[in-house]
């Protein structure tokens, strides 16, 4: 059973009608003429619609029938419908039906070729020529930054051009197959260059001078011939609907398709950045609850990446080819660099600079990102984010453990020389800077920059003088200079500038540090990269060669032992980044049980001396409290609080704080430790990145006036979030009450990074830093046990202190011990507050030639520099004696072998020959 | 191009030509026997030269059997409207043989006309004359 539409009805209906009344008006048999013509329409709209006959079906069959006028006018009425023939067609040939009809009709020659002109050639053309020279790209901007907007574009003009094919299929009175589709590519093809001619009006103005100027800039008009043609084109579909042998509510579900698609892949390329941008800017509102809808939305929508790129300085405007790079203010750098860190608990320079490229070409877009991110941290006293282009290409490690004493007890001290080379492959001058994490107590004493090949000393002077120095060299005359600065406990910041493009730059810094003195053994850690502003590659290694003295037994978990000369050991490593950044990448020497034992140490005219004490004050804790920073960290997670736990002393009173989003505390009072106090810690909610300072407050609160200690377990924090002021306070408050020592907050690392609040309390007394030997809860367990006053038997300090003059003993030891101990003196001075010992300590420290928080060291490329600076450069001979490299060495002994392999073969020869 | 091709509508000339014709080719059909209407009206679409629409045969069949040339019959159909059939009567047979012998003395002699034009127009490309 096929069911007529209403529409279709009455339109048949109407037609009869007509021819009714003209039939009636000829003298025909009306009825006759009505009735056969509707059992023929009837007939053959049915087979061709199936169940439903619509208009359209309907149109189609009385397009083949002829108008009322044409029927009923008979034979003679045809003429309207008979092609006007050229006086060259042929009569009586298919020409009369076929020949030359269309020059003037619909979708005729004229309107095609006027598409094929502006609608294909001129994008084609305007596409194939930006893409080979890029002309417009370079003079303005980029029209197709991307392989996805030539990719859109190319299919934009297939879509024009298989429309035309369908249309011309269709005047001519074929039906083609698939013709459906038609109406989905034209959709496509009217909305996406009806989004490109949005998107290209603000560089219309600009097409328009460059055609005129240059003759250039059709790029620009092409969309809005695209949009003009496809928008023709959907005319004359429409119109052939009933040639196309397409119904209209098909046609225009399939258009509807094709205009969905566009929005989609708009929507997919534009939506995140767009969406990203207006999130971004809701979490700048000074309205609490916008700025928590925003991150709410940053949180769910998963916008990290959108969040990493704001905190870099270019931020991205606008959509598609117009898209533009401004720098955006610095305190909203700031703010979203906090709050990167607060969403994910990682600082935004540890991980890999977002790519915010859009082009597929070299200059344009990619040339304007440059530009505008030119690190305009440049000499500053931040690492900053990471730079293009610039990476670690090299990194030896070469130490030596030198033992004070003969006898196997004897402390040790250790030197490293670390030589590190950047790679800049960008085409912009660049700094690299790095904070760097010395071993436990160590000092940099050396600092050499190679420059056009030649090694360079650096000068050594108070931070201000060497700071000012590097800054006017580097930044205003940017010429080559290196800084060693310190910025924290145990922390360097090393800046060197410019690093020429396509080149590298060599520096070769040197760390004394003293060995650490647990259970029988003691321990040196190797100093390590902590935040940088340049690319360290996944498989790149550090390479490290330590040589132990003679009678050192030494080993470490991360490094394998090589047999050197006069019965040395040396140990050697090929570590990757993260590898030695862990506790156990350490150094173990057998120490046995020490004796109270001086040492006295020369450094010209400098004299200091080392003491051991077989048992040291015991640090008596009588109330301890944890504060754990709350960050994501997994470390921070999984520590083993039980083990730390069952470490306490059994009288031990603990308090835990938990520094997550907000403060939350544990109080064990009065029983001592139990498991419900591990059982809390682990059951913690670790999430983001938290400020640690709110807790440490609060375990100021607890134990502050009592006196005790505060285990504060971190991770980086690479923010200041809040103040140090109120801990300030309460040392004053100690400092007040000449009870310095009664209260001790002792730092572990948990994660290694950079940590703003430990660079902030560097001066103060209460702060002591827990090197961390070993795996985290091996040293969380150490500290339990040890610091708590509960076993201090194993343990001997080891103590460095100045002498006025030379002292009596028969040898004077390393000047390595003499470096510590003004490294020790510059530490008391910054306790002291005292302005004229810390000026005096300083002049100490620089003539040591050492990088402490009061000095600091700068290589500069002339004399007249340092001259103009007040610097004097070290000189090589008064540097510190290079060590070796082990290849050198090992060079050394093989050419000695060979000699004495030559010298044993003349001597036998010789004696050969006498006898 | 002259100015009188310029001036002439050809297509005019093919509608006056083809009046009759039409009708001639409707009873020259049916002599080979009785046909649905709608398959005639089909088959005579078909022949492109006649450059007609379907819908133009439908008042000329009538007409035709108001003349008496044609007779038609309905026979009911269970796939769809009743289906009507045409075929010649003997009046029909008649006028075909009498318009046939009409229609091959026309092409004869128009034949003749138009191959000698046709001819004339060779040789004056040729550049001969005829004696």
């Amino acid at each position: 059973m096929t069911n007529w539409t209403p529409e279709a009805k009455q339109n048949l209906d109407e037609y009869l009608g007509e021819i009714r009344a003209l039939s009636q008006a000829q003298g025909d048999d009306a009825q006759e003429i009505v009735d056969d013509l509707r059992v023929h329409i009837t007939t053959e709209t049915e087979d061709a619609s199936g169940s439903v006959v619509t208009l359209d079906h309907l149109r189609r069959t009385l397009a083949a029938l002829g108008t009322p006028a044409e029927v009923v006018g008979g034979s003679g009425s045809t003429a309207e419908r008979a092609p006007r023939m050229t006086p060259s067609a042929q009569p009586g040939t298919a020409g009369l039906a076929s020949g030359s009809p269309v020059a003037q009709g619909p979708y005729g020659s004229r309107a095609r070729t006027l598409i094929y002109l502006f609608a294909l050639g001129l994008p084609i053309f305007a596409l194939g020529f930006e893409i080979l020279l890029g002309a417009m790209a370079e003079l303005y901007i980029d029209p197709i930054p991307t392989m996805w907007h030539v990719a859109a574009g190319v299919l934009l003009l297939l879509s024009i051009g298989t429309v035309d094919h369908f249309l011309k299929k269709a005047r001519d009175g074929h039906a083609p197959k698939w013709a459906g589709w038609a109406f989905f590519l034209n959709s496509y093809a009217f909305a996406l260059s009806l989004v490109y001619f949005l998107v290209y009006i603000p560089i219309l103005p600009v097409s328009i001078i460059a055609l005129i100027a240059y003759g250039l800039g059709l790029m620009g008009f092409a969309p809005m011939a695209c949009m003009i043609a496809s928008g023709y084109q959907m005319k004359m579909l429409f119109r052939f609907l009933p040639e196309l042998g397409v119904e209209r509510q098909y046609a225009t579900r399939r258009a509807i398709l094709g205009s969905a698609l566009v929005a989609l892949l708009v929507a997919g390329y534009a939506g995140p950045e767009f969406v990203g941008t207006r999130v971004l800017q809701m979490t700048l509102s000074e309205d609490a609850a916008t700025r928590d809808r925003g991150i709410w939305w940053i949180e769910t929508l998963n916008l990290e990446n959108e969040l990493l790129k704001a905190c870099y300085a270019p931020v991205v405007r606008g959509i598609g080819p117009t898209r533009r790079w401004d720098t955006q203010d610095i305190d909203n750098l700031t703010h979203y660099r906090e709050l990167y860190f607060r969403l994910t608990g990682t600082p935004y320079n540890s991980v890999p600079r977002p790519n915010i490229r859009s082009t597929f070409r070299t200059r344009s877009v990619d040339w304007w990102e440059e530009e505008r991110s030119a690190d305009s941290e440049v000499g500053g006293t931040a690492v900053a984010g990471r730079v293009h282009g610039l990476s670690l290409n090299a990194s030896h490690l070469d130490g030596k453990i030198m033992r004070l004493g003969a006898d196997p007890s004897s402390p040790a001290l250790g030197y490293f020389e670390w030589t590190i080379e950047f790679k800049n492959v960008s085409d912009r001058q660049r700094e690299a800077r790095a904070q760097i994490e010395l071993p436990h107590g160590g000092v940099a004493s050396r600092l050499t920059l190679w420059i056009d090949g030649e090694d360079r000393e650096a000068a050594f002077g108070t931070r201000q003088q060497v700071r000012e120095a590097y800054q006017q060299v580097a930044v205003v005359q940017r010429r080559d200079p290196a800084l060693l600065n310190v910025v924290g406990p145990d922390t360097l910041l090393l800046q060197c500038f410019p690093i020429q493009p396509g080149s590298t730059m060599k520096l070769k810094m040197g760390i004394t540090a003293p060995l650490i003195v647990r259970d029988g053994k003691s321990y040196l850690r190797m100093p390590f990269i902590s935040e940088r502003n340049f690319t360290i590659a996944p498989e790149f290694e550090h390479v490290s060669w330590v040589e132990c003295d003679p009678g050192i037994t030494a080993s470490a978990p991360r490094m394998t032992q090589e047999a050197g000369a006069r019965g040395s050991i040396a140990l050697h490593a090929r570590m990757k980044d993260a590898d030695i950044q862990r506790g156990d990448a350490v150094i173990v020497v057998e120490s046995g049980s020490p004796a109270a034992v001086r040492y006295a140490g020369q450094l010209g005219a400098i004299f200091g001396e080392m003491t051991t004490q077989g048992s040291p004050a015991a640090p008596s804790a009588p109330l301890l409290c944890v504060v754990v920073d709350g960050s994501s960290s997994k470390e921070h997670a999984h520590v083993d609080w039980a083990a730390f736990v069952d470490a306490l002393p059994d009288n031990a009173r603990v308090d835990a704080v938990f520094a997550g989003h907000a403060v939350e505390v544990f109080s064990d009072v009065p029983i001592a430790p139990s498991a419900a106090l591990s059982d809390w810690l682990g059951t913690r909610e670790y999430r983001g990145g938290c400020d640690p300072l709110p807790g440490i407050e609060r375990a100021l609160d607890i134990v502050g006036s009592q006196g005790g200690a505060i285990l504060w377990v971190h991770g980086p924090l690479p923010v200041e979030l809040s103040s140090v002021e109120s801990l300030r306070q309460w040392e004053r408050w100690h400092s007040m009450r000449g009870d310095e020592g009664a209260l001790r907050v002792l730092a572990v690392e948990a994660v290694p990074g950079p940590n703003r609040a430990l660079e902030q309390l560097g001066r103060s007394a209460f702060l002591e830093r827990v090197p961390v030997l070993g795996t985290l809860d091996e040293t969380l367990r150490y500290t339990a046990t040890h610091l708590t006053g509960a076993d201090v038997a194993q343990e001997y300090a080891v103590a460095t202190t100045m002498l006025p003059g030379a002292p009596l003993a028969e040898g004077l030891g390393s000047a390595h011990l003499v470096r510590l101990a003004v490294n020790d003196e510059v530490r008391k001075a910054m306790l002291s507050h005292d302005a004229s010992l810390q000026r005096e300590t300083a002049t100490l420290a620089v003539e040591a030639r050492l990088v402490t928080p009061l000095t600091g060291a700068v290589v500069l490329e002339r004399k007249e520099q340092y001259e103009r600076h007040g610097l004097d450069p070290t000189k090589h001979e008064e540097a510190i004696p290079g060590i070796p490299e082990p290849e050198e060495w090992a060079l050394l002994l093989v050419v000695l072998a060979m000699l004495l392999m030559v010298a044993v073969r003349q001597t036998r020869a010789r004696m050969l020959l006498r006898n | 191009m002259s100015e009188t091709s310029q001036n002439f509508d050809l297509s005019n000339w093919v509608t006056q030509a083809r009046k009759g014709l039409l009708e001639l080719c409707i009873v020259a059909t049916l002599s080979k026997g009785e046909m649905h209407a709608y398959d005639l009206v089909k088959h005579l679409a078909g022949i492109k030269a006649l450059v007609i629409t379907e819908g133009t045969i439908y008042p000329l069949l009538s007409r035709l059997r108001s003349a008496g040339l044609l007779q038609s019959r309905l026979e009911e159909s269970s796939l769809g409207p009743v289906r009507k059939y045409y075929a010649l009567t003997d009046t029909g047979r008649e006028a075909v043989r009498l318009m046939g012998a009409y229609w091959r003395e026309l092409v004869e002699g128009v034949g003749e006309l138009v191959e000698s034009e046709h001819n004339h127009d060779e040789l004056d490309t040729r550049g001969e004359t005829e004696p």
